[in-house]
């Protein structure tokens, strides 16, 4: 396990999943400036509005190259917009659109927008004619904080637990590995929604989100106690480590300054394999309608959106959210792959 | 392997009860019953709701009363009336179990009948274009969330009308059939909800044997196998994999537990009457009854997958058949 940073031949594809994520997570971060229109309140006339990306124009009616614009809405009825020529709006870059908190701040710039009685879904609208682009930017924030939090949380609570059976070993190792091996074997969703059911229905939307923080992280650490486990039995007898103990040194001083950095890279590794897990989870429980409540958006929640068969056949695009987590799952698992990778290259790891 | 059966046996006996026991407890502890909400949305009349939770023993806030009257229940084979559908619980879930097991079945057979020739292939191949595109398959089918593969499963159904979009059976032309054609109407309406439910299985499957088969082909009676003029078939199905396959059945009893899960959504979307969805329901209806006996019979399906598990690695694995003997 010889990782150093500057030495280390890391696969590019992890490069490219480290690119995307990180532009994931700004876009999360920037939501209100990235969507053109806010994300709670829609035009209840602009129902499951088609995505406009492909509606806009650069040549106008007589022929002629314009600077891109779109046509305005014809009143009509859900799910059958038809575009009215009449009207031309032109996209503007940083316009000021509708008010939005930003870190505390009230903002109103945004980064692309039309003049007002036009409208920019860019991906469309669902059916209370709510952009579905602002929805997924903030939805983002819900769904990819709760993976890094819950991986945070759940990666030290595997510290605690795991580290102490690793170091002390014994009875203490023999216990807590026994719990591990009964976590592991506990269907987690099962867990997770008779855990959320008995803590009622009416919690404010910041109560939901840390109640699913805490479920996770509860039903979701034992693999990492595990992994954890397993790296401190093999590293505390190495030389260094003895040569630590040897001279005098303490337990908590070893294993700080001598176990904790040599299992670092396994544990940023196992870290970015189990975000996917947190991810998939708030999903699968927003899916269900145990997660985040409307009107806040999550990942999970838009998803359930396009249950309907109807909604799934005429208004596919509301599938699209779907495509953000396959997204930022695909690349915290290759991240994941390419840390392996770069850690142990000899497993001719994948 | 006889002792290590008994002690698995008698291992399970408590940890079904404590399950139960923290689930009836956690039902205890959560705010109203099935009966408040009906009275609440004003359906029954407030002094008939005395009454009904006594007849149906929901009087007692006792986490032990209410977890002993149910205890004796079942012990008499009588797991309770069900709120929500007025009939007894028991054969509500018989019908649903079978259900959920064929499709966890077939999910779990697709996944490993799959993964065990491909992640040969991957390693006999490694680094080759088939190993290259499996890799690839793998992390996609990995990446995908039950929820949208099932979706996706749904929208190309709803879209070629290739297979139908949901149910466990045509229910008009059921009676019609004849018995060759019902099997293939069964088998036409599990195939999309077996297919999405065993992908990420599949993917994490394949890459464990992968990874195990290219150690063991780096191991020296593979050499010595391949010395004697061995083909590379036989060197790598009779000597390499199952030696490949020993650590990969202790993910076997794991891939039950995620099955299951899976199952909530994919049942939820595919409107397949099983267990999961049965229990999400019952859960949501405060159907206490239902929820106890699903939560019952999720542990016990789980433990009898573990116990499998630990079987096939005894029989893989001569070093774990004599630790338990």
């Amino acid at each position: 396990m010889n990782f150093v940073p500057g030495q280390a031949r890391f696969p590019s594809t992890g490069r490219f999943a480290a690119g995307t994520l990180v532009a994931l997570h700004l876009c999360a971060i920037f939501a209100g400036f990235l969507s053109p229109h806010p994300y709670a309140r829609g035009d209840d006339r602009h129902g499951f509005h088609p995505p406009m990306l492909l509606r806009i124009r650069v040549i106008d009616e007589q022929g002629a190259w314009s600077r891109p614009f779109v046509y305005g809405i014809a009143a009509a009825n859900a799910g059958s917009h038809a575009e009215n020529r009449a009207e031309k709006h032109p996209l503007r870059l940083f316009p000021r659109g509708e008010e939005y908190s930003w870190m505390g701040l009230r903002c109103s710039r945004r980064l692309l927008g039309v003049d007002a009685p036009g409208r920019l879904y860019l991906l469309g609208t669902d059916q209370f004619g709510r952009d579905l682009l602002a929805r997924i930017l903030h939805g983002a924030q819900t769904s990819l904080s709760i993976g890094l939090l819950c991986v945070a949380l759940s990666m030290g609570l595997g510290l605690l637990i795991g580290g102490s059976a690793g170091w002390r070993g014994g009875r203490v190792d023999f216990l807590l590995m026994r719990l591990v091996e009964l976590m592991l074997a506990i269907p987690s969703l099962y867990a997770v929604l008779i855990l959320r059911r008995s803590f009622g229905d009416e919690l404010t939307p910041a109560r939901v989100y840390l109640l699913m923080v805490l479920l996770f992280t509860l039903t979701g650490w034992a693999p990492a106690a595990r992994l954890i486990r397993g790296l401190f039995l093999g590293l505390k007898e190495r030389e260094y480590a003895l040569a630590a103990r040897a001279m005098g040194a303490g337990s908590l001083r070893i294993v700080v300054r001598h176990l904790l950095p040599n299992a670092l890279p396994a544990m940023l590794a196992a870290a970015a394999r189990t975000i996917p897990f947190f991810i998939l989870g708030e999903v699968s429980l927003s899916f269900l309608g145990l997660g985040v409540q409307e009107p806040e958006p999550s990942w999970g929640n838009l998803l359930a959106a396009a249950q309907n068969l109807r909604v799934l056949t005429d208004f596919s695009w509301l599938l699209l959210p779907g495509a953000f987590i396959f997204l930022a799952v695909l690349a915290w698992i290759r991240l994941a792959e390419a840390l392996q990778e770069a850690i142990s290259p000899e497993r001719g790891g994948r | 392997m006889r002792k290590l059966l008994r002690r698995r046996l008698l291992a399970a006996f408590p940890l079904l009860l404590a399950v139960t026991f923290v689930t009836q407890a956690l039902l205890v502890a959560g705010p109203g019953n099935y009966f408040d909400s009906l009275a609440a949305g004003g359906q029954i009349p407030a002094r008939r709701l005395e009454q009904l939770k006594r007849q149906f023993g929901l009087d007692s806030e006792e986490v032990t009363v209410r977890y002993g009257r149910w205890a004796r229940g079942v012990m008499r084979g009588d797991w309770g009336y069900s709120f929500r559908y007025q009939t007894p619980v028991g054969g509500l879930i018989r019908e649903r179990l079978g259900n959920t097991l064929l499709l966890t079945g077939a999910a779990l057979l697709l996944a490993w009948g799959l993964a065990i020739p491909l992640g040969a292939l991957a390693a006999a191949r490694q680094g080759g274009r088939a190993d290259r595109a499996l890799g690839l398959v793998a992390s996609f089918s990995l990446a995908m969330p039950t929820a949208l593969a099932s979706l996706l499963a749904v929208w190309l159904a709803a879209r070629t009308g290739w297979f139908p979009t949901g149910g466990t059976h045509d229910p008009v032309r059921w009676e019609e059939f004849s018995a060759l054609e019902r099997f293939g109407d069964r088998l036409r309406h599990l195939f999309l909800p077996a297919v999405t439910l065993c992908l990420p299985g599949l993917a994490q499957y394949l890459g464990q044997i992968r990874s195990e088969m290219i150690e063991t082909l780096g191991r020296d009676h593979i050499r010595t196998a391949r010395a004697k003029g061995l083909g590379e078939g036989r060197v790598l199905f009779r000597h390499a994999l199952p030696e490949a396959l020993a650590p990969a059945a202790s993910l076997f009893g794991f891939s039950l537990a995620q099955l299951l899960t899976g199952a909530v959504l994919t049942e939820q979307i595919f409107a397949w009457p099983g267990l999961g969805r049965l229990s999400v329901e019952a859960l949501l209806a405060k159907d206490e009854p239902l929820v106890m006996a699903s939560v019952t019979l999720v542990t016990l399906m789980l433990l009898a997958g573990n116990l499998i598990a630990d079987l096939l690695l005894a029989r893989l694995d001569p070093r774990v058949r004599m630790e338990g003997a």
